[in-house]
């Protein structure tokens, strides 16, 4: 893989209007071949706008269904916060060695970049484990109530997350200790700890939705 | 070349001067106008496919009691025909002429990320392939609309196999629109030429940008949808159930999280075509557009609105369903500003003869006469519709006003782009003198199909009615039927136009610049080497070929203003 092209920067536009007498007149330097900076950014904020979307349109349909039950969760759902709270904290030091990889990246210090890119992986092991846990342990199944499939559909939404931040971070890792990285030119990074920042943002909106707010009829 | 018989020992002579710079072999890959011809292909296939069934439907509903197809066949061919023409047609070849024109239009050498494009076609591929497997598959019937409704009218069960397989060949559609809405996003805001400026950007790149912002916030809800739908139907969840078992659930969730995505995904599909309609008015009319800054407000006003009345489909919904219907009648205040836009344009150039009949007899200026016809009348029965849709419950109002724009005018649109732009793509024109027939059997067929529609919403006939025995409502059944056949033979025509001018060559080659255009697609050969463009001519407006015309013709200065003036006017 090649290290990208810089787009050549734009010639500042004469004046418009005077002197058009001038054209026509082509623009001499070559053509750029390459992505301009920023590209790949953008690309994933946008990728992120639309996942966002999934995201809230999940939460529209628990909070509209939770305000239709009568009793919410249903009654032998035990909503414990053992579990949440572990992955809740698991996941917030993950995010902060993901700041911890991009930091090295950008300092160009690609021997820790790559320590901090295992230990988030570790981490974020840690928490796809407990997710899956807290997927297939509980007595309640997806057929069981709409709670019990709402809860499934958001945690696996979760659980996906990481997997794919995973699968990222271990490629950009890779890439870094190839020396495809350095403080100028890093956009690929930050790109994936945006999904991971994603990620586990998307874990706070579901832990407020199904384990702070929800256990209101528990009696 | 009577010269290659000389030996080998000669060298290989200097290409001839009026040799063409002939496109580099494909790669399949990464050239975004392959790419974006395959999108295109993809499409059409569907459009026929789409096209095909609803003849089939239009049969059974030819008279009373025909029998055609039963009820179950029927109600999944028309599950079919709405999935394919909204998803697997509009979307994709929309997408389609976006990736192959929009980076020629900014000036660009190429997408932002052309293999994602290539991944997002095969996905279409792969996600359309199993929507059309769905209703052959064994257990339950793939019979719920294009809405997916649940229940399922008459209670039938949707689970099994078929529906698992129109659901998540539904969300692979989606996903894949929205990979390469992003992609052409990405394109249009960070690949554009020094001095494109957005407001200087090509009307059809703008509403590309725009269309491609609504899949991008509209399609994820439908995909969480589909998710949901499919945990439902698949492991037996209760989210969309509704409150007969002790599951809890929804049933008035699915309809809204439905056309909340769907509605301004429509809008979204027609926009590409407003964009369309103000590339080849100017150019036809061989001045710039009356208002390129209102046209290019008027197309975002659209973006912004087509999220306002998505609650107007919505049966469910009483006193809320008057607010939606507002915003479902002030989105049409944009589209009419640009239909006045082009009107004056025209006019104008009417007046000024600038531009004569022979201008206006190309093949995309008669095609856009034809979109911009039926746009006109569907804009007054989408008002109709909104209007009268508060009345009744369930009926062909919908059908009718949604068939009229966001199929009728927006497939007229993509007629008209394909017939700009196949020279550029293909280096082959399409029939100039084909194209009056064909768009007035395309436009005519359309308007007495749907025309009849209307009239069958006033009747009262229910929308997924599989027959009929009224025979009141035998006359306008029966006019529908003639019309979409019409419409049949007018598609018929445009494809075999496609066949026999680009696919077989037989078609008058292409200059660089056939219509005389005004943007930088225009400014290389047709068809365009891979790498697009040699060089680019200066952007100081938003027609720089017509910037580069005026000033070697007449000595005027950007805007057809003469220098003269220009200078008196900036030293005040």
């Amino acid at each position: 893989m090649t290290a990208p092209v810089r787009a050549t920067a734009p010639t500042p536009a004469p004046a418009p209007g005077l002197s058009a007498p001038a054209l026509p007149a082509g623009r001499d330097e070559p053509m750029p071949a390459g992505r301009p900076n920023g590209t790949t950014l953008l690309a994933m904020k946008l990728v992120l706008a639309a996942d966002a979307m999934v995201l809230a349109t999940l939460l529209v349909a628990y909070f509209t269904i939770k305000q239709g039950a009568p009793v919410w969760p249903p009654k032998g759902v035990k909503v414990g916060t053992y579990l949440p709270t572990i992955i809740t904290i698991t996941a917030a030091m993950s995010a902060a060695s993901g700041c911890w990889m991009l930091f090295c990246v950008r300092r160009n210090d690609q021997r820790n970049a790559v320590a901090a890119a295992v230990l988030t992986v570790i981490l974020g092991t840690a928490v796809a484990n407990a997710q899956w846990y807290s997927i297939t342990n509980p007595k309640f199944g997806a057929d069981s109530h709409a709670y019990g499939s709402l809860y499934k559909v958001m945690l696996g939404f979760h659980l996906a997350h990481v997997v794919a931040g995973m699968v990222m971070i271990v490629v950009v890792a890779a890439q870094a200790l190839a020396g495809h990285y350095g403080s100028e030119d890093h956009e690929p990074v930050s790109a994936v700890v945006w999904f991971w920042q994603f990620a586990n943002v998307a874990w706070v909106a579901i832990v407020v939705a199904l384990f702070v707010l929800s256990p209101h009829a528990t009696k | 070349m009577s010269a290659t018989d000389t030996s080998e020992a000669h060298e290989v002579e200097a290409p001839a001067a009026e040799e063409v710079p002939v496109s580099e072999p494909w790669s399949p890959g990464t050239d975004h106008k392959v790419v974006g011809t395959l999108f295109v292909v993809v499409g059409l296939l569907f459009l026929v496919a789409a096209g095909v069934l609803a003849l089939v439907l239009r049969a059974q509903m030819a008279g009373p009691d025909a029998g055609v197809v039963g009820r179950t066949t029927y109600r999944e061919l028309y599950t079919l025909h709405g999935v394919l023409g909204v998803f697997c047609f509009l979307g994709p070849v929309w997408v389609g002429l976006a990736t192959a024109m929009v980076p020629l239009q900014i000036g660009a050498t190429r997408l932002a990320f052309p293999r994602l494009q290539s991944l997002a076609l095969w996905l279409v591929v792969v996600g359309g392939a199993m929507i059309v497997a769905a209703p052959f598959m064994n257990g339950a019937d793939v019979i719920s609309g294009w809405a997916l409704s649940t229940p399922v009218p008459d209670g039938a069960s949707f689970s099994g196999h078929g529906p698992d397989l129109l659901i998540l060949g539904l969300a692979i559609v989606c996903i894949a629109l929205v990979a390469a809405s992003v992609n052409l996003m990405v394109t249009v805001l960070k690949m554009r030429a020094p001095g494109l400026t957005l407001r200087r950007a090509p009307l059809f790149s703008w509403s590309v940008l725009v269309s491609s912002s609504i899949l991008l916030l509209a399609l994820p809800v439908l995909v969480g949808a589909l998710v949901m739908l499919f945990v439902d139907r698949h492991y037996g969840g209760h989210i969309f159930n509704g409150f007969t078992g002790s599951g809890g659930g929804d049933p008035l969730l699915w309809p809204r999280l439905f056309w909340f995505a769907a509605y301004p995904t429509l809008w979204a599909l027609l926009l590409p075509g407003l964009g369309v309609a103000s590339e080849i008015v100017p150019v036809a009319a061989r001045r710039r557009m009356f208002s390129h800054q209102r046209a290019t407000l008027a197309i975002g006003a659209v973006g912004i609105l087509a999220f306002a009345g998505w609650g107007s489909q919505l049966h469910s919904l009483t006193r809320a369903r008057f607010i939606f219907g507002v915003g479902a009648i002030v989105v049409l205040l944009p589209v009419a500003s640009l239909l006045l836009n082009w009107l004056a344009t025209l006019a104008i150039a009417m007046r000024q003869h600038t531009a004569g009949p022979k201008n206006l007899k190309t093949a995309p200026m008669v095609y856009a006469g034809g979109f911009i016809a039926l746009l006109g009348l569907g804009m007054v029965g989408w008002a109709a519709a909104v209007v009268s849709g508060n009345a009744g419950r369930s009926n062909y109002w919908q059908a009718a006003s949604q068939h009229t724009l966001f199929f009728g005018a927006a497939t007229l649109a993509v007629v008209a782009a394909l017939a700009y732009w196949a020279p550029k793509l293909w280096g082959r024109h399409l029939s100039d003198k084909a194209s009056l027939p064909t768009s007035v059997l395309l436009s005519g067929g359309m308007v007495v199909t749907f025309g009849a529609f209307f009239v069958l919403a006033y009747q009262g006939l229910a929308m997924h009615a599989s027959s009929f025995s009224d025979t009141d409502l035998t006359p306008a059944n029966l006019v529908a039927g003639i019309g979409s056949a019409i419409t049949g033979l007018g598609l018929l025509a445009f494809v075999a136009d496609l066949c026999v001018n680009v696919i077989a060559g037989r078609g008058r080659q292409a200059d660089p610049d056939p219509w005389t255009g005004h943007t930088l697609e225009w400014s290389t050969s047709s068809p365009p080497p891979s790498y697009n463009f040699d060089r680019l001519p200066e952007i100081r407006s938003e027609a720089p070929m017509l910037d580069l015309r005026s000033a070697s013709d007449s000595l005027t200065g950007p805007g057809g203003v003469p220098i003269a003036a220009t200078v008196a006017r900036a030293s005040g």
